[in-house]
């Protein structure tokens, strides 16, 4: 008996401890079942513009349209309403459900994301939820620390805004449980699950990397996005050496502008300075940098590297200058490209310089008003 | 009182007639009389003065050109509403069209002047432009007291309403001035000489 004693004894002690433990952790891991397969789930339609990349599966249910792909693509299946898809909303809405029902640890209503640096735990917003600039969420060392954000209504990213995963949080177990509507503004780097009642959109360029946007019965809206699906590290080490990467997809972007020394030649033909500036828009540095135009030849570097390593910048503006003596009226465009994230990207602009001769001018004088009678010419020299 | 009288009139009379052998004499002299005094060359051994490898050209202030007796204010002027080169209001100025080179930089700088008859029975300024021949030489004279020389190539005829790219601007490295006047038959309906003349001319 004293054996079964101390069994029993151990074993609810165990069981209380591990259950206080389970307590003080409010947030849970949402099951995603099937649709964890997906990068994109729609309700009634997909649609998406531009390049969008997905990793992951795509699909639609009870719509059945997705238009897009291409150019839009995805590493994984198309599944338009079909016995994947379907299955893949049920499994959403019991997902949805889930993350709602969980208990919130703190109402945020009225309160922007931005700035904010949070700990794993349960969000709450009573209508809608915003984020302009950064969010940060704080694993605390916990391979398996869970943020479950629950908003009545809608979620609005501004554009540029961004969540930032530190000390072992993970996209896998984020989650945005959306009211109404999910909207990512123009460049937002989102990370986390987003199951949203409605629709979805991503605005262009907005990445979600990683995470999922998965829509109950509206829309999913993309204009040239990423999105990966997550997947979770069970070890530290699986996000140290990039088996799952949690590591942000920085964008690039570049920039030229041109201006002309001379836009209006009035006496024909002359010798015209463009001048291009080329500025890095992106957030990596680019590489090999080339600035052509079509009808000036010799385009010359002139500055800008200001730290020396052939690389432009952030912050850097290089300035390039060609000189042409222009002859006639003429367009002319230069391009800028550059390389990062292994692509090659390029921008161009244009400069159009007129050129026009005058007219002869009109030097003579009227014969006619000079003649004068002998009165006049006696008159004019008295005036002397 | 009879004499008296007759003698004051004869005095009358000639004095009369003295006057009028007067103002005939003052109006043939002027009739004739040459618009400019003889110009002289400048000296060629005042080394500052005369041109020579100038990198910032100066406005131009005066055109000289002795062998037509020409010394001319030069005035800066650009274009009319119709967009042909401006000309100076009165008869003895030039106008150098100030919107494209100056004369001595590289391109053609352009001066013109007026040909014709005036309402006082005065002449223009380019009168005698149309005697010019090739090596004849013109000289400007730059607000800082330079002179740079230019030596005359050709001359050619255009109609007013010609294509003038060659008249204002040139392919080689060079510096030119071209000067502009008109010539030929003035119609009265288009208030304009039927042609125009251009002189082109080198730097030296």
């Amino acid at each position: 008996m004293q054996k079964l004693n101390r069994f029993l004894i151990v074993t609810v002690a165990m069981v209380l401890m591990f259950g206080l433990t389970e307590s003080v952790k409010a947030a849970t891991q949402v099951p995603l079942l099937t649709a964890g397969n997906f990068a994109v789930l729609g309700g009634s339609t997909v649609t998406n513009t531009g390049s969008s990349v997905l990793t992951g599966d795509l699909g639609v249910s009870a719509g059945s349209a997705i238009t897009g792909f291409p150019p839009g693509t995805t590493s994984g299946t198309t599944h338009s309403n079909d016995a994947v898809a379907i299955q893949a909303q049920v499994d959403l809405t019991a997902a949805y459900i889930n993350a709602s029902g969980q208990a919130c640890d703190h109402n945020l209503t009225g309160q922007d994301l931005g700035g904010k640096i949070l700990t794993p735990g349960v969000y709450c917003f009573d209508s809608s939820a915003q984020l302009t600039g950064t969010l940060t969420l704080d694993g605390g060392g916990d391979l398996n620390a869970v943020f479950i954000f629950k908003m009545g209504s809608t979620l609005t990213t501004a554009s540029g805004s961004k969540v930032s995963l530190i000390n072992s949080a993970q996209s896998c177990h984020v989650f945005w449980q959306v009211g109404s509507s999910a909207t990512l503004g123009t460049t937002t780097k989102f990370k986390g699950n987003i199951l949203a009642l409605t629709s979805i959109t991503l605005n262009t360029g907005a990445t979600i990397n990683n995470g999922r946007a998965l829509a109950r019965n509206g829309a999913v809206t993309l204009d040239s996005n990423t999105i990966t699906k997550s997947t979770c590290a069970t070890s530290s080490d699986e996000l140290t050496n990039g088996s799952v990467n949690e590591t942000e997809v920085t964008s690039s972007d570049i920039k030229v502008k041109k201006t002309a020394s001379d836009y209006k030649l009035n006496s024909g033909p002359k010798k015209v300075t463009f001048t291009y500036k080329v500025t890095n828009e992106g957030d990596v540095a680019l590489s090999d940098i080339s600035v052509k135009d079509d009808k000036c030849d010799d385009v010359k570097y002139d500055s800008g590297d200001s730290n020396n390593d052939n690389l432009l910048d952030v912050t850097e503006e290089w300035k390039y200058e060609c000189t042409k003596k222009v002859k006639k009226t003429e367009t002319n465009t230069v391009t800028a490209k550059g390389t990062a994230n292994g692509e090659r990207i390029k921008d161009t602009d244009t400069a159009k310089v007129t050129v026009s001769t005058p007219g002869l001018p009109n030097a003579g004088s009227n014969p006619d008003e000079a003649d004068s009678s002998l009165w006049m010419q006696i008159m004019s020299w008295f005036s002397f | 009182m009879k004499i008296l009288k007759r003698i004051s009139l004869r005095i009358l009379l000639i004095a009369i007639l003295g006057g009028a052998i007067f103002v005939l004499a003052l109006m043939v002299y002027f009739n004739f009389k040459q618009p400019v005094q003889n110009i002289a060359e400048p000296p060629a051994d005042t080394a500052s003065l005369v041109d020579k490898e100038v990198e910032n050209i100066n406005l131009p202030v005066r055109l000289k050109i002795p062998g037509i007796g020409v010394d001319a204010a030069i005035e800066s002027l650009g274009l009319t509403a119709a967009g042909s080169m401006d000309t100076p209001k009165g008869p003895d100025n030039v106008a150098w069209y100030a919107l494209g080179t100056r004369p001595g930089e590289q391109g053609s700088a352009v001066i013109a002047g007026h040909y014709g008859k005036w309402k006082n029975g005065q002449g223009s300024v380019f009168d005698d432009l149309h005697k010019l021949n090739k090596g004849d030489k013109l000289y400007i004279e730059d607000d800082k007291g330079m002179i740079i020389t230019f030596v005359v190539r050709e001359s050619r005829n255009y109609d007013p309403n010609a294509d003038a790219i060659e008249v204002f601007s040139s392919d080689d490295e060079r510096a030119h001035l071209n000067l502009i006047t008109c010539e030929g038959i003035w119609n009265k309906a288009e208030k304009s000489f039927s042609q125009r003349l251009v002189i082109f001319a080198d730097k030296e």
